[in-house]
């Protein structure tokens, strides 16, 4: 869709390894399933046992990832996006530090702290606009979740202080 | 007759001023969705979730319909004076819409997707009348192997009809139904692949994974590229349309209501494959086909059309059979069973006030989204403006508050980003979410239908041949498969019309 998504060239050794990555991750996820569901106990198909149901679609699943693994791609719908990976890491880091923030700290101070990070460093904009906007969807955000929806949330240090949850 | 009273019991529903209230909220927060680039339908569905636990179940349902019938408006506004699809249905029309806009015919083009958004709607709006009551009174009859077939009948066409490669959506459809056996079993209540972690104990919140996969991991996808400001907004000019143009549009927008209406009910259709077909057709039948591709109304009107007849029809299998047909509807699906109704062939009876009430709102809905177009067009356009980062930053803190609502509990959030990443990188790698999300719905309803039958047969696959609508239905699945495999083994990458879809769609 986007013209800047350069497709990966299918002619070296290491991007045809990287091609079928996907497919050997795949493998891997069924292979764990398909032994836990054995674990689990097969049963027969006239008693079927609660590992029957997995242990088959992990085995539909190890085949077709086989098979990807064997034929590859041609690489057409890959995108090389190995020089581009740190602003999302930076992104789900942020979301890590909301998660634990939230939990000891309420929405608040967590909302702030994190919508700063994000709008400077990811999205780009000047302090003084972070800082407003961080501002504005926190309060937005607590009145539409606190007041309105009566959600219950961890205690939140900042509200506290005005005599809120 | 029957119907038309019924018809009216639904009005009598919907138009008290809280469901009214409902119909506007969810087609307006559809419509500035589908403008904003970066956040589907799906995931704008994921993200209001939380919010309709408290509601009626029927306000709950008119108001996530109008979101994704309303997100098919918005898209069209974006795709036609800026070229960027707000969502994946609409980039058909950018093509002959965006050449309209460029041509100083921005009016005309978003006047005559309007109405013919209207008329598809409506007129999928009575299809839907007519067919869904019989058809769910034909699906009672069916048993535990009756839907297994369709279970699997319906994955196996959502793998068949994406737009990209169809062994990586079979391989994310198993990944899908693996991850629903995560939990409790529901049979022997043994719990299965839970890790120890009592927060897998009843499997993984449906919400958390549509909002990781849809929301988070679109969010990540664009914050690459965050920072680029939009092209310059075309001018709108006028939003009428003359008389020719009425002329050229007429026959597209009837065949576009009668193409998106049955592309809308298979499971996998939806908008993009039905405004592909539907541009197609008219390519096809034109007598002017150079025209296409260069300004052509007709290739607005068309696919405008088809994809919202078709976001209307996608409805059908869900209140008559219990089966979403694609990842909007697997989430509705979602709503409903959190308000403890479990949608099948006895939806329209047990609970007539909310499917009634849900068409009714529907054809409300249509109607003000007409109205709605016609005057705040201007407002959306300034929507754009608004920068994707900033965009992205809040709806980040509202999907993850949102989705601790579910249990009031931080696992959900932590099970949301992991959704997330790897929803990024299966984009990245040329995978759908929608066959992982959708199998993941319907991976509870077929293994429990799959050790029933097996339970009632004594261990022979034989019932899934015998029984005659499950024959023909094994036979279809089979169709698909083979045709699949032929495909492969010869190379063609896709059927045809995926081969016309990335020509028109991706001609870039």
């Amino acid at each position: 869709m986007n013209s800047e998504q350069t497709a990966v060239a299918t002619h070296s050794v290491k991007d045809k390894i990287f091609q079928r990555v996907p497919y050997a991750v795949g493998a891997l996820i069924g292979l764990y399933f398909l032994l836990g569901a054995i674990g689990l106990g097969v049963g027969t198909l006239s008693a079927p046992a609660p590992g029957l149901w997995p242990s088959i679609v992990a085995v539909v699943l190890i085949g077709c990832c086989v098979v990807g693994m064997l034929i590859g791609g041609d690489g057409e719908d890959i995108e090389d996006f190995a020089g581009r990976l740190l602003r999302p890491a930076i992104g789900v880091a942020t979301l890590s530090l909301f998660i634990l923030m939230f939990s000891r700290f309420g929405l608040v101070l967590s909302g702030l702290v994190v919508l700063v990070i994000w709008f400077r460093f990811l999205a780009r904009e000047t302090w003084f606009m972070s800082v407003v906007l961080a501002v504005g969807a926190t309060v937005v955000t607590y009145l539409l979740f606190v007041q309105l929806l009566a959600a219950r949330f961890p205690d939140d240090v900042i509200a506290q202080l005005w005599g809120g949850r | 007759m029957d119907s038309l009273t019924n018809l009216i019991d639904g009005f009598g529903v919907i138009l008290t001023p809280a469901n009214l209230l409902y119909v506007l909220l969810g087609v307006m927060i559809g419509t500035v969705i589908g403008v904003l680039p970066g956040l589907g339908p799906t995931a704008t569905i994921a993200l209001l979730l939380p919010f309709t636990y408290g509601m009626e179940p029927t306000s709950a349902i008119i108001m996530l319909a109008g979101v994704y019938y309303g997100s098919m408006y918005g898209g069209t506004i974006t795709s036609v004076l800026l070229r960027i699809p707000g969502e994946a249905a609409s980039a058909v029309t950018a093509i002959d819409g965006y050449e309209m806009t460029k041509a100083g015919r921005a009016g005309p083009a978003l006047a005559i997707s309007a109405v013919g958004s209207f008329i598809g709607g409506t007129i999928a709006i009575i299809g839907l009348i007519l067919i869904a009551p019989s058809l769910a009174g034909f699906a009672v009859r069916f048993g535990p192997p009756e839907y297994v077939t369709l279970t699997v009948l319906g994955i196996v066409m959502v793998t068949y009809l994406g737009t990209k490669s169809t062994l990586k959506s079979v391989i994310a459809a198993a990944i899908g139904l693996l991850l629903a056996v995560v939990g409790t079993d529901p049979i022997a209540g043994t719990t299965r692949f839970t890790l120890g972690l009592p927060g897998l104990f009843s499997g993984i919140d449906l919400v958390a994974v549509a909002m990781g996969l849809f929301g988070v991991s679109e969010i990540l996808y664009v914050m690459e590229r965050s920072g680029q400001s939009h092209g310059k907004i075309g001018e709108v000019g006028r939003l009428t349309f003359s008389r020719e143009d009425w002329k050229a549009s007429r026959g597209p927008i009837t065949r576009g209501s009668l193409l998106g209406f049955p592309i809308g009910v298979l499971p996998g259709g939806g908008g993009v494959l039905s405004s592909i077909a539907s541009y197609g057709v008219e390519k096809r039948r034109s007598k002017h086909p150079e025209e296409f591709g260069k300004g052509a109304i007709e290739g607005v009107a068309g696919p405008e059309t088809a994809n919202n007849a078709s976001s209307i029809s996608a409805f059908i299998p869900l209140l008559t059979l219990g089966l979403p047909s694609n990842a909007v509807l697997a989430l509705i699906l979602g709503a409903l069973m959190a308000q403890n109704i479990t949608p099948g062939p006895q939806l329209i009876t047990a609970h007539p006030e909310l499917f009634w009430g849900v068409i009714a709102s529907m054809l409300v809905g249509n109607l003000i989204l007409l109205l709605l177009n016609w005057p705040m067009v201007g407002f959306f356009v300034q929507l754009l403006r608004v920068r994707i980062g900033i965009i992205g930053g809040i709806a980040m803190l509202i999907t993850l508050v949102g989705v601790y609502t579910l249990n009031n509990s931080t696992f959900d959030m932590w099970v949301m980003l992991i959704m997330g990443v790897l929803g990024y990188f299966m984009r990245k790698f040329g995978f759908e979410p929608a066959p992982l999300v959708l199998a993941f719905v319907l991976g509870a309803i077929l293994e429990e239908s799959f050790r029933q039958s097996m339970l009632l047969s004594d261990g022979s696959l034989a019932i899934f041949a015998t029984r005659p609508i499950s024959a023909v239905l094994s036979v279809f699945v089979l169709v698909f498969i083979a045709s699949s495999i032929w495909g492969a083994v010869r190379k063609d990458k896709k059927p045809s019309i995926i081969d016309q879809a990335k020509e028109l769609a991706g001609e870039d």
